[in-house]
Formats: structure tokens, sequence, C-alpha cells
């Protein structure tokens, strides 16, 4: 992440600052202001406690004021009640224990990778170094992957996670408002499935962002021809729920909004994103430097009053619409993922008929230089691996035989297009070797004929 | 001034991005931030009089946001493969990297692979000759980096500057036009200019 962070500077909730000092007075000052008016009703609110068990229960009222600031103070207290996180965790008490407890010692490619990222989660801040909350974080997401390890872990979970603790909520409260943002509020499988939803929000994204705002059309082809999507800039913002991509309170606003009206508040964002940086995108000159400007451009928006605003001043933007794009576009990114997966499995079966290869020829020689008993151990170790991976087709087979069928219809068509592709090249290369042959026999010829002309002559 | 993308790829936490931070701040985090999704940053640098501008494309390590790499290999002049010479696995997974460059460009694409972390001499679990012998199996370039105290990481930049250069120039050779590469070659073969031949034939018929 291109984090430019002004060393040893920290905002207002200890986060690395991306601006200077004098700003964030300013605008935690602004912060205030607007949060008096709406305090009483904020009490109340939490006075109810919990009784909201889904977003939609969420009144007219309180959505209009999560639209202008939930007051800081109150966020740690609100934001459980107003996702429903703490419905489902009061319903739910000791479960978080429960489950690290039964997996204790467990060991799974998510939790490897989840070691990786632990060092990785905001870095450059003291809050990770203890490690008393370097454990919260651990065990947050452990926790999470132990519950659902069709999800299990995906970079910039890590993030999320990270961001509420270093807010003050607890171990539990972090968990279970993670759990409602993954399997409530964002698309099922945005994390999971080759980040299958992620695909098709920021695809539906850039198409939406073509169809409202003419202008960014050229910009947008240029970086096209340059090879670049514009997946690579809006994928961040919606993995991260934009934490790291926006200035923290920013980020806080915008999680005021996604906890009482759901995320599609995100593509509001987005659009409002380019449209305050319209003037800028259109004075670059080249498709690298416009890049750099869209990468960075989030990180520039320091009032965040000015960023809610216009996401709410563009008109019409219904879920309704989204969902049409969505809809129109998740076959496209289903087939391609349908694809990739048959890819995938033809690439296993390489490195395990590369294997077999490797561990025929390890077995001629042991049989050559060792006992016969060692050979007896490694081919019992052969079948044992082959019967885990038996398994675990089986486990396959048994979740989606109806997609099977269709993963190899598509696989089908995919080698005949292969084959199809490989003639018509060898062909075109034929032809072409022929033609350079003609020509080169013809100049020969008249070379020939020239010469014996010139003897002639002589 | 030309430009050339560059796409780096390897295993989640081998060092891609702080390879690339070494390279460009000349700075060094123990721990950069995981890159989520891909990252971008260029930098120009002069190799052999010219000056070439690199587009390094950073790429997220771990496993499922591979989907979205193959995007960047089909448009990269060159690919680099990192790994953790600590790690075996990450040296194992190179495999599966080169099936992906190949799969989307076959050999056209120059590779280079890199064993990084080599201050952690005491951690080696990859040796230099294994290295070594991945690299000459499938032709491609290697070397070992050490983003922490900088080692090598200037080199591997020059190298890769020169041989973009080198491929692009091939490239441009194999442009030009068939038939003037026959003909040029016909006259040096047989040592004969062809406006002589036309002045000696003009003569022959007067």
């Amino acid at each position: 992440m291109n984090y430019q962070v002004k060393l040893g500077l920290f905002d207002y909730y200890g986060f690395p600052l991306a601006y200077s000092k004098k700003q964030e007075k300013q605008i935690q000052k602004l912060a205030k202001k607007a949060n008096k008016n709406s305090e009483k009703i904020w009490n109340k609110f939490e006075k109810k406690n919990g009784k909201v068990s889904t977003i939609t229960e969420v009144d007219k009222t309180i959505k209009k004021l999560s639209r202008k600031g939930i007051p800081h103070q109150h966020r740690l207290t609100i934001w459980p009640i107003l996702c429903g996180s703490k419905y489902t965790h009061d319903q739910n008490r000791g479960y978080y224990k429960r489950i690290l407890k039964e997996h204790t010692g467990h060991l799974s490619p998510s939790t490897q990778q989840i070691e990786h990222d632990l060092a990785r989660t905001f870095p450059m801040m003291d809050f990770f170094k203890s490690k008393e909350n370097m454990d919260k974080l651990r065990n947050v997401l452990y926790a999470y992957s132990f519950r659902n390890p069709e999800i299990g872990y995906c970079q910039s979970m890590n993030f999320i996670v990270g961001f509420f603790l270093i807010l003050g909520f607890t171990e539990e409260e972090t968990f279970w408002m993670f759990v409602t943002i993954v399997e409530v509020i964002l698309p099922k499988k945005t994390y999971s499935d080759e980040l299958q939803d992620t695909q098709i929000d920021q695809l539906s994204f850039e198409y939406l962002l073509r169809s409202r705002y003419k202008w960014i059309r050229n910009p947008l082809d240029s970086l096209d021809e340059m090879g670049v999507k514009l997946t690579v800039i809006t994928q961040q913002w919606f993995m991260c729920l934009f934490i790291c991509c926006l200035p923290t309170e920013c980020v806080l606003r915008i999680f005021d909004i996604v906890f009482a009206e759901g995320y599609k508040i995100l593509f509001r964002v987005s659009l409002a994103l380019f449209k305050i940086n319209k003037a800028q995108i259109l004075k670059c000159n080249s498709s690298p430097d416009l890049f750099t400007h869209l990468k960075n451009m989030s990180l520039d928006v320091i009032d965040p009053d000015k960023l809610i605003n216009t996401a709410f001043s563009i008109r019409f933007l219904t879920t309704k619409e989204i969902n049409k794009h969505r809809e129109k576009i998740s076959p496209n990114v289903k087939n391609e993922i349908n694809k990739r997966q048959i890819y995938k499995k033809q690439m296993r079966k390489k490195l395990k008929q590369r294997q077999k290869g490797f561990d025929e020829k390890y077995n001629k020689n042991s049989t050559n230089e060792k006992d016969s008993n060692s050979n007896s151990n490694s081919n019992s170790t052969l079948s044992s691996k082959n019967n885990s991976d038996q398994g675990n087709e089986n486990k396959l087979s048994k979740k989606d035989s109806k997609s099977k069928n269709e993963l190899e219809k598509i696989s089908q068509e995919v080698e005949n297009e292969n084959e199809k592709e490989k003639i018509q090249s060898s062909q075109k290369y034929q032809e072409k070797e022929e033609k350079l042959r003609k020509n080169n026999q013809e100049d020969l010829e008249k070379k020939k004929i020239e010469i014996e002309k010139e003897k002639e002559n002589i | 001034m030309e430009n050339f993308k560059i796409c780096f790829m390897g295993d989640q936490s081998v060092g891609k991005t702080s390879i690339i931070n070494r390279f460009i701040y000349d700075d060094f985090n123990i721990n950069s931030q995981s890159t989520v999704g891909v990252d971008f940053l260029s930098k120009t640098i002069f190799v052999e009089n010219e000056s070439v501008r690199l587009h390094l494309w950073d790429t997220a390590g771990q496993e499922r946001f591979r989907c979205l790499i193959p995007s960047y290999v089909r448009n990269s002049s060159l690919v680099v493969i990192v790994f953790d010479i600590t790690n075996k696995t990450s040296f194992k997974s190179i495999e599966f990297w080169m099936d992906t460059v190949q799969n989307e460009r076959g050999d056209d694409v120059i590779v280079f692979l890199v064993g990084n972390k080599t201050d952690l001499e005491d951690e080696r679990q990859v040796s230099l000759e294994k290295l070594e012998k991945e690299a000459n199996k499938n032709g491609f370039l290697y070397l070992e980096t050490s983003a922490k105290t900088g080692h090598n990481v200037k080199q591997l930049f020059r190298k890769i500057g020169i041989s973009i250069l080198k491929q692009n120039k091939k490239r441009k050779e194999l442009i030009k036009p068939e038939l003037d590469e026959n003909t040029s070659l016909m006259n040096i073969s047989l040592n004969i200019d062809p406006n002589k031949l036309k002045q000696k034939e003009e003569s022959g018929c007067c």
C-alpha cells in the first residue's frame, strides 16, 4: 500500500497522519461542532441497547443522523448496535471463546497466511508492537478462519480487524462486527472463490462510472491502452472498506453510514472521489501520471463533509441500478473464474505427474542402493498421498456436482479453442515459411540470370 | 524515452514490495504493509547511455489474488519472480508462477528469478546452486538480493534494464520488412553491388 506517511505524526485516533497537523485540528473542530446537535438522539439510541437485529430495522432519523457523523465518543457503543452485531453477540454468548478453545493448536493454510500478515498490519503504529494487541489481532482472525473455513483468511481482512482493535473495541466485539461485515453487509463471495463478488463489484462500478460521467471515458480508455484496468485502483477501496485509502476521519464517517444503510455507500463514495477530482484527472497528460494520480487521489481528500455531501448529491443511485449492472456482469466473471478453476486443476495434475516422475526415479535409485523395506515405505507414502487426493476430489464432487458438469463442458470448449489456435498458428507459420522460400528461390534465379548475362557480356 | 512494464510476482511476504521500495526510495522497513490487490510505482534509470522508464507492478502474494495477475503479465516486457531463500515452499511455488507466465506469454517474455533475504544467511533453506539449476533449466536470469541491506538490488535493476533494451532491439530488427533482409543477405553472399550490375547491363545494351 502506498501510504506515504509523514513520519512520526499521528492523527486524533492514533493512525499515521496523511496530511499536516493543522488540517487535522481543523477537521476535529468541525467534527465536534457537527456532533453537538445530534448527541441527545444518539444517547437515546444507546439506551435502546441492542434491539436492532438487522440494518433494515434502523429507523429513518437514525439513518439521516448517521450521514452527519456519529460523535466519536459514542461510536464504541453505537456501531455494534447499529450494524446488528450486538444482537448476534448476545445470542451467541461464549461462542468466540469456545471456537478458539476447540481449535487450539489447529494449523491450516489460512493460519499460516495470517501469521505472515500479523506484523504487516499497520506496521508503523505502536499499537501492534505490544504482544497483547498482536494476540488480539491473531485471535480474531484465527477465530473467523475457524468459523468459516471456506472464506478462511484474505489479505485486507487484517486491516479491517486491526482498525476496529485500534479504535478500542474489545476482541469479541471486533469479532462479531467483522462477522456481520463479511457475512451480512458485503456480498457473499467478496473474499472467497477467487474474489468473485469483488470482481463483479469492480466491473459494475466501472460501468456505472462510465455511464454517469462522460468525461471519464477518454482517460479510462487511455488507461486501457496502457493495459491497466480501473479495478486496480478500486479493488483496495472495496476490499478494505477504504481503510488505509482515505484519511481516518473519512473512513469513520463511511463506516457510520455503512452500518446504518448497507454497503452501496461504497459505490457512492467511489463515484464522489472521481467527481471531486475531475479537474485534476483531466489535467493529467500521460497515462502513467493519470494512474498515479488516481491511485493517490483518495488520500488527498481532507474534508470528510465535502466527500459525504458529494456522495449523497449523486442522484437516483439506487440498489436496483447497482444490482442491474451486477447481474449483467456476473455471468462473464463467473465464466472466467470457471476457466481459471479448470486451469488450476490442470496445473495440479501436471505438478502431480511431475512429482510422480520424481518419485519413480527416486524409487529406482532406492532399489539399487537400499533394501526392499525402504522401497515399500516410499510406496506406502505415495499411496497415502493418492488417498488424500481422492478424498479431496470426493468432497469437491459432493459440493457441486452440477457445476462440475458445466466445468467439464467449458473445459472441452477451452481445449478445442486452444487446439484450433495451435493449428491456425502452425498453418500461418508454414505459409510464411513457404513464402520466404519462394521469395528466396525467385531472387536466386533472378540473380543467376543476371550473372549469366554478365558473363555473356564479358 | 521508452517505457517498459515489469511485473513482480511471488508468494506472500517474500519481499516484493521491499525490493521495490529499496530501489525507488532506498529505504527499508522490516514490516512493510501487506499489498492488497496491485500497486504501481515507476522510476527512470540510465543504462548504456539510454534512459529507460520502468513501470513496476507490485502484486499481492496471496493465492486468491492470483486470478488478477494474468492481465498484468500479458502486458509486461519482463517478469520478476521473487522467492524467500529462508522459505522452501516459496521456492517450490516458483513452478506455479512460471506456469502462469508461460500460459499467458509462452516463452515470449524475459523472466528473472530473484532469491531475497540474503541477510538471513543462517536461516537459508535454498542454496544458490538450486536457484542456478532452476534458472538454467528454463533459460531464466537469476540473482540473489537483500532488500534489507540493499545487496544486489541496484544490480538487479541494471540487469533488468540491459536485458529489456536488448530484447527491444531484437524486436525492432524483426519488425523490418522481410524482402529487404533477403536482398541484403544475397548481396553479402554474392559480393555484388546492384548499382554496378545495372551500369554494366546498360553499357552492354549500348
